[in-house]
């Protein structure tokens, strides 16, 4: 079927207004990728990606509904967009046909706030940092705190399944969600209904929460507040090696304690831009050190329980306490972290990305030890820290990173680095995707078990959108 | 084969002829024993003289999901209607008989598969029974956390089934909370498993879309769960307040302070006497029994007396539920009981205990010492297994347990309350309370003297509460499912996103051979 360009441009303009409907280059292109690396990489071959024929700005669900029965008369892929903040590709289908990009960003309204129950309706298209600051104001806070924070939306934030720097205290954005708006792709607009728990069959709003965009767009949710702490506490210790450190955070989350905070990492102090210019080279017992960074908050006499509790498990595993400068001089940068990966990004023949791969905690040292190993035999760096820790385990979180001779081969490097990411978790219980979502890129590398769960997506979505117009192609679903 | 196809004499023969090695059984005792769960409006349908509702074919008891494969097989090809069973506890017609129906009873595949106490998980198969599964846990110094009145008659895979929640929800969560990953069996005869031992993954959690599907997409056959340490110290304590919704207030501000108590139950003015009374060797069933009944001292010499006594009382409930309204502050001294417990790590419960009580005092309860707390713990698990003596006195008992935001939480006992009245004895507590709302669990009992009146009754009583519950703004169900009791209701609950429900049942079950009728799939 050809498409018929400027009859869908008239039809959506009905649906959304003109003023927000646009197939300008300057909308197109800035809609055309999200921010995955390997794409940002090949942009650097000079070429204009390809993007979305139309961009629009829907203010409200009732308009995503006329926007989606719009694409579906012609069959036309949507891609849902927030803050265009993702990191695993899923902002442009492929396949040759023309796309529609609905910004959700102007539904950007807090509907209702019960401060009783503490309790608000937004819309889903608020920026994240925005809808805290608004809460905050008013002394509440979500407890979401991912570092794309001042990029990325909550409607983003849902469709993947986000998990914030405070997930061990808060948990995943689906465990703050009470209830979601969605519209499907024949324009449906669907509410999940809100209660405090219910047995009335499946959670239903978990079949959205982590679609991408594959079975409608969220439009609106109902979600749990916390208050403004009373109390907040850092705290920081160092270890020789990074197994003792492991122990002590999973002795910690198994009395129960909740931290605010918990990650273990590499000493900061041995970043270059931290040393003194005439400092010796650090060792390599220095550079196995790993320091333990923690944060509490609550009601004051119960974090200082929570915080003699880690002491003393950290202590007697060899910890040495170092008080809470380090680990409040990382909560000072913690948005910083995510944006410096970027001025690698430009280099013409780097290669970077971010891998996040979830564990037990009786596979976590191992997986830690493999992947390290692995990615130094070829010469290629990484950072790796262990973050979202909780009962079970953890995640590690890995920025990796190398040079190669060309762009080309720089591509190349980066397929065989995720290529080989992806056998060390096979081989020692790691599960990609712990905290990004799967996109184009991840859902590719997924081991039998995840591709299978992915291919039941793919049977739901047939039914909920037999046209295959919602954001195809990600999650393993047809593109 | 010489029997016909048609005939359930037929039928049996190919089932058994396809599945050599599963036992079956079609005696007469296991098809009616099997034939419904504890569903007191079944109960009154038995006394009505209707034993089964239709008695199925047969019981199965599968070793394995292989063995549940080639029975999901077998069953689309011969159109018959597999319900799971675990231990028959439910209470809303989850799993009942329909013709030429298989019962498949899980409690053969009742395996704890491993214990990694280093990850804090547990895997085991679906038909263990709670307290076994317990049990096994705490000789590994571990517990699941997870404590419904029925541990003792309920299994994991029906917990996960119908999101079951126990008594110590605030800390360590409803059953969706601990579990991890499941292995499910669908309707298609798929086996895959929801998750990964470490929660996370890509795409919708099918972990948390097959918890509560009531057998309606497949079977669970296993599960991981997370695991705690055994509790090293545990407080429990009671409080009064003045009136039921000054004890609301008090435990909204207690789950909004950042705390975790184990326990949280507030009585309204008539449980709270029923919770007080001293009946050490009681159950709650017998108490409710005897406060009805003013106390009539009969048990076993005068059950006559009690009986009657019994039906005067139930005969005209809207006046007695008026006239405890009116005597309620006289009734007990210290208003209505409130329960908070603790427990866990020492330090933990010890600094959590003193943060909350200084909030439950500063919200005007007053402390009524340890007592009233550890009286309720010793009976704690007492209350499922009397409800027959009600039954066999004359009188139907049921329970409804509801939820809502706190914004919508009085309106919703009021209006259940008032929608009950009419036609049963209604009393209520609040448990199961988080930072944004609390269920309400609501007992009741209403005149069963003519068992073909009295189930017109109760299916009146629970067409209004329902409907009462939901124009509230409530859930109709917070723990106990929704079965086939509530089936009708489910449009009410969840409005149109009743499609996503639907959409995994023709994805999951498209021949719908799994448990057809419970959440008001066909």
């Amino acid at each position: 079927m050809s498409i018929p360009h400027s009859e869908v441009t008239g039809q959506l303009a009905e649906a959304v207004g003109p003023e927000n409907l646009s197939s300008s280059p300057v909308d197109t292109i800035a809609h055309a990728l999200d921010f995955w690396p390997r794409a940002l990489m090949e942009s650097r071959k000079g070429a204009w990606p390809r993007g979305p024929h139309w961009v629009v700005w829907p203010g409200a669900a009732a308009e995503v509904a006329h926007v989606l029965r719009i694409a579906s008369s012609y069959a036309l892929p949507v891609i849902p967009y927030g803050g265009g903040s993702s990191m695993v590709g899923g902002a442009s289908p492929r396949g040759d046909r023309p796309w529609i990009v609905i910004n959700c960003k102007r539904m950007c309204n807090i509907l209702d706030m019960d401060e009783v129950s503490m309790v608000v309706h937004v819309q889903a298209g608020i920026v994240g940092v925005e809808l805290e600051e608004r809460l905050n104001a008013r002394g509440f806070s979500l407890g979401h705190v991912p570092t794309s924070m001042t990029t990325s939306t909550l409607g983003g934030w849902l469709a993947t399944q986000s998990s914030g720097m405070l997930s061990s205290r808060y948990g995943r954005v689906g465990d703050l969600c009470l209830g979601v708006t969605a519209v499907l792709s024949d324009g449906q607009v669907l509410h999940t209904r809100v209660a405090p728990r219910r047995a009335t069959g499946p959670e239903l709003l978990h079949l959205l929460v982590g679609s991408e965009g594959t079975l409608g767009v969220i439009t609106a949710a109902h979600l749990r507040l916390h208050r403004l702490p009373q109390h907040r506490r850092f705290d920081s210790f160092r270890f020789d090696e990074v197994g003792p450190a492991i122990d002590s955070l999973r002795r910690c989350l198994t009395a129960g304690v909740r931290p605010l905070v918990a990650r273990i990492q590499r000493d900061p102090r041995l970043r270059r831009q931290e040393r003194a210019v005439d400092a010796a080279e650090p060792t390599p017992e220095e550079l196995a050190r790993r320091v333990l960074l923690v944060a509490y908050e609550g009601p004051a006499e119960l974090v200082e329980v929570e915080h003699e509790i880690l002491r003393d498990l950290a202590t007697a595993r060899g910890g040495e306490p170092l008080g809470p400068a380090p680990a409040r001089r990382w909560w000072g940068q913690r948005f910083a972290a995510g944006f410096r990966m970027t001025p690698l990004l430009v280099q013409e023949r780097v290669f970077a990305d971010y891998l996040e791969v979830g564990a037990t905690w009786r596979d976590l040292p191992v997986l830690y030890e493999r992947l390290e190993e692995a990615f130094d035999r070829r010469g290629w760096r990484t950072r790796i820290a262990v973050e979202h820790a909780r009962l079970e385990g953890a995640c590690l979180g890995c920025a990796f990173w190398g040079e190669a001779g060309s762009l080309e081969e720089a591509l190349e490097s980066y397929d065989e680095a995720w290529k080989l990411a992806a056998e060390v978790c096979h081989a020692n219980g790691g599960g990609l995707g712990h905290v990004y979502g799967g996109g184009q890129h991840r859902s590719a590398l997924l081991d039998d078990g995840a591709k299978q769960r992915l291919a039941l997506l793919t049977q739901v979505k047939r039914k909920l959108d037999p046209a295959g117009i919602m954001n195809p192609g990600v999650l393993g679903t047809e593109p | 084969m010489t029997a016909t196809p048609t005939s359930a004499d037929g039928r049996l023969a190919e089932l058994q002829a396809a599945l050599p090695d599963l036992r079956v059984s079609n005696h007469v005792t296991d098809r009616i024993a099997y034939a419904r769960d504890l569903w007191p409006g079944g109960q009154l349908e038995k006394l009505a003289g209707k034993h089964a509702p239709e008695p199925p074919l047969c019981v199965v008891w599968p070793k394995d999901a292989t063995q549940l494969v080639k029975l999901v097989g077998w069953a689309k090809v011969s159109k018959a209607v597999l319900v799971p069973f675990g231990a028959g506890s439910g209470v809303c017609g989850g799993t009942m008989a329909g013709t030429g129906s298989v019962i498949v009873d899980l409690k053969e595949m009742d395996a704890v598969v491993r214990v990694e106490p280093e990850n804090n998980l547990v895997r085991a198969q679906a038909g263990i029974i709670g307290w076994h599964l317990e049990d096994l846990l705490n000789i590994e110094g571990l517990t699941l956390g997870h404590f419904p009145s029925s541990l003792m008659c309920s299994t994991l895979g029906g917990y996960l089934a119908t999101r079951s929640a126990g008594q110590c929800s605030s800390l360590y969560g409803k059953i969706e909370d601990m579990a991890v990953s499941m292995e499910v069996v669908t309707g298609t005869g798929q086996v895959f498993e929801t998750g990964r031992d470490m929660g996370g993954g890509l795409g919708p959690s099918w972990t948390q879309l097959f918890i509560g599907s009531e057998g309606s997409l497949g079977f669970i056959t296993e599960a991981t769960l997370k695991v705690h340490p055994v509790p090293e110290h545990r407080l429990m304590q009671g409080y009064g307040f003045k009136r039921v919704s000054a004890g609301c207030e008090a435990i909204r501000r207690l789950m909004q302070a950042g705390l975790r108590p184990s326990v949280v139950r507030l009585y309204d003015e008539f449980d709270t006497v029923l919770a007080r009374s001293s009946a050490e060797k009681g159950s709650e069933a017998d108490t409710l029994l005897d406060a009805i009944t003013g106390r009539v001292k009969g048990s076993g010499a005068l059950p006559w007396l009690k009986r009657q006594a019994l039906q005067i009382v139930l005969s005209r409930p809207d006046l007695t539920n008026r006239m405890i309204e009116e005597l309620a502050p006289r009734i007990s001294a210290d208003g209505c009981l409130c329960i908070i417990g603790w427990e866990g790590d020492r330090r933990l419960t010890e600094v959590q205990a003193r943060l909350g009580h200084d909030e439950l005092i500063r919200s005007g309860g007053k402390d009524l010492g340890e007592e009233p707390g550890w009286h309720w713990f010793k009976r704690r698990y007492a209350v499922s297994y009397k409800q027959s003596k009600m039954f066999t006195s004359g009188a139907f008992v049921d329970t409804m347990e509801v939820a809502a935001t706190w914004d919508r939480l009085m309106e919703l006992y009021d209006g259940v309350r008032k929608a009950i009245a009419p036609f049963a004895f209604v009393m209520a507590h609040f448990s199961h309370a988080y930072p944004e709302g609390c269920s309400i669990y609501f007992s009741f009992a209403g005149p069963a003297t003519d068992p073909i009146e009295a189930k017109k009754r109760y299916d009146r009583l629970w067409s209004k509460a329902l409907a009462a519950a939901t124009r509230a703004g409530g859930t109709i169900s917070h723990h106990h499912g929704v079965g086939r009791s509530k089936a009708r209701f489910m449009t009410e609950e969840h409005g149109n996103s009743l499609r996503l429900l639907q959409t995994l049942k023709s994805t999951f079950d498209p021949e719908s051979i799994m448990n057809p009728g419970v959440l008001g799939l066909s």
